[in-house]
């Protein structure tokens, strides 16, 4: 086993080569309708559990109450760094009411969503990492009880000093924030060169360098992380949680308690969004479960808003510094990018954060010589992790925000600039990666019409632009996060007499619309209305084991086996159906409830209940399996197979937006998003998960900001600057501006109806599209996230705005001109040669 | 979810009850209106009242009088009903503008004009939990000796 970079499968449980799962090629692909058109696929279809959600019907975790249920609460440290020289509970204990209290000592074992870097405890045993680090955890009759025994438990804590910034992590590694580390503060450190950079940059006619800071931000989905442990008489435990990855959680339950994995049930209920925060396991499901094992009684833990906060894993701050070199015809030649990236005090998906901060960066633009080095250090803040477009939203938007500043200097359109770097279909990218269906240049134009781009960049008055961006982001990643050579995928079909189709899969529906994939897919294969399908998803003990909601991978993986059970399902009705009227399984078709031959449909016709039964009769009981693995990819380097996906989505941007030069106050007016999702299942879906992305990067460029407060007389620094969603804005609909959802569809060849990701991909370009767009408005270069008024404000401050404003728009109206281009000293400092 | 402490509670008719049960425990009562701002005060541990007067039901407090001498507003008009109220909007338009720019419809309907003016609302160091006050080191109007305020230069005194 290796123990670093790419998770390498134990020999001994390796499958031959010849023997391992192939998925089943179906007649005509994946790609084609059952019948000879789509009945409900690409229909604009309702989403299965809507209703149940706008009608107050839907149970989420904290909506479970269980007879004798008890409520839990942790206690934190109030210091980002400190050792714990002793606990006492004593006083908490004799508290009537109090049932059980734990510390670090009752759930010593380390854990960790990746199994090369387990470096969390349920509890801290040895020292606080964070304000919020959990330490202690009681169960009690009521909440206020729990909130009272914690009062009562003393701590005495010896303090550190507190790291907090990636430079004082760099400078100070003799204070180790996260004992696990091999050196200092380094969480994880990644350098891949692809070509030779220095030379392809040496090509270039023009070569821009500049640093970028992504300030961190926060998921903030609307429930809070909940669980209830019940451990019963005959030692099985069902933790029902707020998760997105009820599968990982279920290992990890085992690992920290103890418990046989037979022995577990996890149950995640409806979902109040995740976004990725709910994508690992955390102190609550541990306690909540070891409380329940202490008292025999089921136990609810139910995060508050602060804690939700300390919870994090969210956006990692990162520093990126590019340099990227381009030629006079527009051609991008090598770039190089050195990235910082603060993870705070523990590992999460950190390995996997530190290589997509460089490995996603190389569609849909074609590089000649690429290089990163990527750094993740540990702080003594809450934990970073995956949110929304993992790893890959920070590099996108200081590249994209290079690339403009490229086409500036050269006097191009920077939509051209992207059109003439296109990477291709069907080919691979500098670092190795597979790219099959691409829509890029068709994002691309769709976003440059409905804009009206070519009447609006650099011709409108100050204060006004307009900007592009472009990106690309996985449709899954290849491999599970711990070794092994399963599906990542599962699906149980049931079909029976009734007429009714109930379908098992242990897919993770965090509001994305997975259940509804499952759905539409059954009945797009059986000839059934939607309403007569039932979706169990997410229970470990009654569906197939799928890996989870994260890195977009639902629709195209649980899509793909579900279209494997559903279509071999579909084949012993048709087959029977054959069998009566003496035609080709082919001829059968099934849809809207009917079921019938081509030849003589009239004649050869019943309902599809009638068929269910036929083949009932002539089958037995029906029922089928589907699962879905993908090919072996990646690169042939240590690494190389992080970022390999089966497919990859491809996303443009227009923003346009209104600026006040007097005050820096930016107002984003409109954003026009193009997206190559494959094939839209259902168009509404995703055009609800375009416009959700579009929003959150809009937010992310405007307003959130993940900040901490520094060290003063009577606190260390690493306090949260305001964990409420008072003191941590996020845009409301009012603050959100229009926005405009093109979806383009490629059909993927191994897509599941030709079907790629659509729900994180959109997000990307949204940042940089809005920086461009304020240098089309006020020629001020916003490097800096977020793009409030203070900061836009010190930009107009610090430059001849004016000046650069009317230079840049002289540059593009040059060239359009025939004008020979010039690459003479750009805006913001940054170099042209 | 963030917890209320215990406390007795009265919910008087009539302001001469509200008045008597004021009476009842100088000092270790609070007065509830809509609750907007006092909810979320108790919940972060602000008040640790032995009693709380829920003063919605005081009739007498509800109006909105146009007299000779000017407007007369009782201090449980809402704000939403202060924002739409036709003579405010005639009279003074800017406070029933301002009442409308309050929040969203949902805190307009249960703020009240009463509760505006008596806000406990003052800063980003005390309007937060027991637990984040705590991990502040407390603050000079609530539990500790040293008065925060954003300025971090001056972060000292305020
Ligand atoms: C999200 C949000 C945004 C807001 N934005 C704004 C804003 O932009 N501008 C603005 O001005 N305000 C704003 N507010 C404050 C809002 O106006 C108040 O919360 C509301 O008016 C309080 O009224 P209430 O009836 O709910 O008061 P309560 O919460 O019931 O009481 C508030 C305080 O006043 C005292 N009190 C209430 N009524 C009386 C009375 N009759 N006699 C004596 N004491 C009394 C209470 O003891 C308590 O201390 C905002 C509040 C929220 C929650």
């Amino acid at each position: 086993m290796k123990r670093r970079g790419t998770p390498a499968i134990p020999a001994d449980r390796m499958m031959p080569a010849e023997k391992r799962l192939i998925p089943p090629a179906w007649p005509g692909g994946r790609t084609a309708p059952p019948n000879r058109e789509f009945r409900v696929i690409g229909k604009r279809n309702r989403k299965v559990e809507g209703l149940a959600k706008v009608t107050g019907r839907a149970i989420y975790a904290d909506d479970i109450a269980l007879p004798r249920m008890l409520h839990g609460k942790l206690l934190r440290s109030p210091h980002a760094h400190a050792r714990i020289r002793s606990i006492d509970v004593s006083a908490a204990r004799a508290l009537p009411g109090v049932h059980a209290i734990l510390t670090g000592r009752d759930l010593p074992e380390y854990f960790g969503i990746i199994p090369w870097t387990e470096d969390e405890q349920a509890l801290c045993e040895e020292k606080a990492r964070y304000v919020g680090d959990a330490v202690a955890a009681v169960a009690a009759e009521s909440e206020l009880i729990a909130e009272e025994a914690l009062k009562r438990i003393r701590v005495e804590y010896e303090t550190v000093p507190a790291i907090t910034s990636i430079d004082e992590a760099l400078e100070h590694p003799e204070i180790k924030v996260n004992e696990k580390a091999k050196e200092g503060n380094i969480s994880k450190h990644v350098h891949l060169e692809f070509g030779d950079v220095e030379a392809e940059l040496e090509k270039s006619d023009a070569t821009i360098e500049a640093e970028y800071w992504y300030e961190g931000s926060t998921h903030a989905p609307i429930e809070p992380h909940c669980a209830i442990g019940d451990f019963d008489a005959t030692g099985f435990l069902t933790l029902y949680s707020s998760t997105q990855v009820a599968h990982y959680l279920h290992r990890d339950l085992a690992k920290v308690l103890g418990l046989p994995t037979q022995r577990i049930r996890v149950i995640q209920p409806v979902v109040g969004g995740a976004f990725g925060g709910k994508s690992e396991p955390f102190s609550l499901e541990f306690c909540a479960a070891k409380l329940s094992m202490l008292t025999g009684r089921p136990v609810k833990i139910l995060y508050t808003r602060e804690e939700v906060f300390y919870a994090h894993r969210g956006r990692h701050p990162m520093r990126l510094r590019y340099r990227t070199g381009i030629k006079r015809d527009g051609t991008l030649t090598g770039v190089d990018a050195k990235i910082h990236i603060d993870g705070g005090a523990y590992s999460s998906f950190g390995l996997v954060t530190t290589y997509y901060s460089g490995q996603l960066l190389t569609a849909p633009y074609q590089m000649k010589a690429y290089r990163f080095d990527s750094t993740r250090v540990f702080t003594n803040k809450p934990c970073c992790g995956p949110k929304r477009g993992h790893g890959s939203v920070q590099p996108r938007f200081a590249f994209e925000c290079q690339i403009d500043k490229l086409a500036d200097a050269i006097g191009m359109d920077p939509i051209e600039v992207r059109r003439r770097n296109f990477l291709g279909e069907h080919t691979r990218t500098v670092n190795e990666l597979r790219v099959t269906s691409n829509g890029f240049p068709q994002c691309l134009e769709a976003v440059e019409r409905a804009s009206d781009w070519k009447r609006k960049f650099r011709r409108m008055p100050y204060g006004h632009g307009v900007g592009v961006a472009g990106s690309m982001y996985i449709s899954g990643t290849n491999y599970c996060i711990y070794p092994n050579e399963m599906p990542q995928s599962g699906v149980q079909l049931k079909l029976d007499r009734s007429g009714r189709a109930t379908v098992f899969c242990g897919a993770s529906d965090i509001g994305q619309g997975s259940d509804s994939v499952l759905a539409y897919i059954v009945a797009e294969e059986l000839g059934l209305d939607i309403g007569d399908i039932r979706v169990v998803a997410a229970d470990t003990d009654l569906t197939p084991v799928d890996l989870g909601s994260y890195s977009s991978r639902e629709t195209f993986m649980v899509g793909n086996a579900c279209l494997d059970a559903a279509r071999k399902l579909r084949l012993m009705v048709a087959e029977s159906l054959a069998e009566r009227w003496g035609c080709r399984a082919e001829d059968v078709t099934l849809a809207g409830g009917v079921a019938c031959s081509t030849r003589a449909p009239e004649k050869e016709c019943m309902s599809v209940q009638s068929a269910f039964q036929l083949a009932e009769a002539r089958h037995g009981t029906l029922g089928s399996v589907g699962w879905y693995q993908s090919p072996k990819l990646g690169g042939d380097y240590r690494g190389g197979t992080i970022g390999a996906s089966p497919a990859y989505s491809f996303t443009a941007h227009v923003a346009e937006v209104e600026c006040d030069p007097e005050t820096g106050r930016v107002s984003v007016r409109k954003i026009w998003v193009a997206h190559d999702c494959g094939r839209a299942l259902n168009p509404v879906a995703v055009e609800g998960q375009m416009e959700g992305s579009a929003y959150m990067g809009f937010a992310e460029a405007i307003f959130e900001e993940q900040l901490f407060k520094p060290e003063a007389p009577g606190h260390g620094a690493g306090l949260h600057h305001g964990p409420s969603l008072l003191d941590y804005r996020i845009p409301t609909s009012l603050d959100t501006p229009e926005l405009e959802s093109i979806i383009i569809e490629s059909v993927d060849p191994e897509g599941p109806y030709g079907a790629k990701e659509a729900g994180e991909g959109p997000l990307h370009p949204s940042i940089p599209a809005i920086a461009n767009a304020i240098y089309d408005a006020l020629g001020v270069r916003c490097d800096r996230l977020p793009f409030d008024p203070p900061r836009v404000f010190r930009l107009l401050r610090s430059c001849d705005a004016r000046a650069q404003w009317e230079r840049a728009r002289a540059h593009v109206h040059e060239a359009a001109t025939g004008a020979q281009a010039t690459a003479e000293r750009s805006p913001s400092g940054t170099r042209a040669r | 979810m963030l917890t209320l402490p215990s406390f007795e509670w009265a919910r008087p008719r009539t302001v001469e009850e509200t008045l008597a049960a004021l009476s009842d425990r100088p000092g270790e009562t609070l007065v509830v209106a809509g609750g907007t701002d006092a909810v979320p005060n108790l919940k972060h541990r602000l008040h640790e009242p032995r009693l709380v007067v829920h003063i919605g039901g005081v009739r007498e407090l509800q109006f909105v009088r146009d007299a000779e001498d000017g407007l007369h507003l009782g201090a449980l008009v809402t704000l939403a009903e202060l924002a739409r109220h036709p003579v405010v909007r005639r009279d003074f338009p800017s406070l029933a503008r301002a009442a409308g720019l309050v929040a969203g419809p949902q805190l307009r309907n249960m703020g009240t004009l009463g509760g505006n003016l008596c806000l406990d609302t003052r800063c980003t160091y005390y309007n937060q939990t027991y637990f984040w006050r705590s991990a502040l080191g407390y603050c000079l109007k609530k539990d500790g000796a040293a008065a925060w305020r954003r300025t971090p230069r001056t972060s000292r005194r305020c």
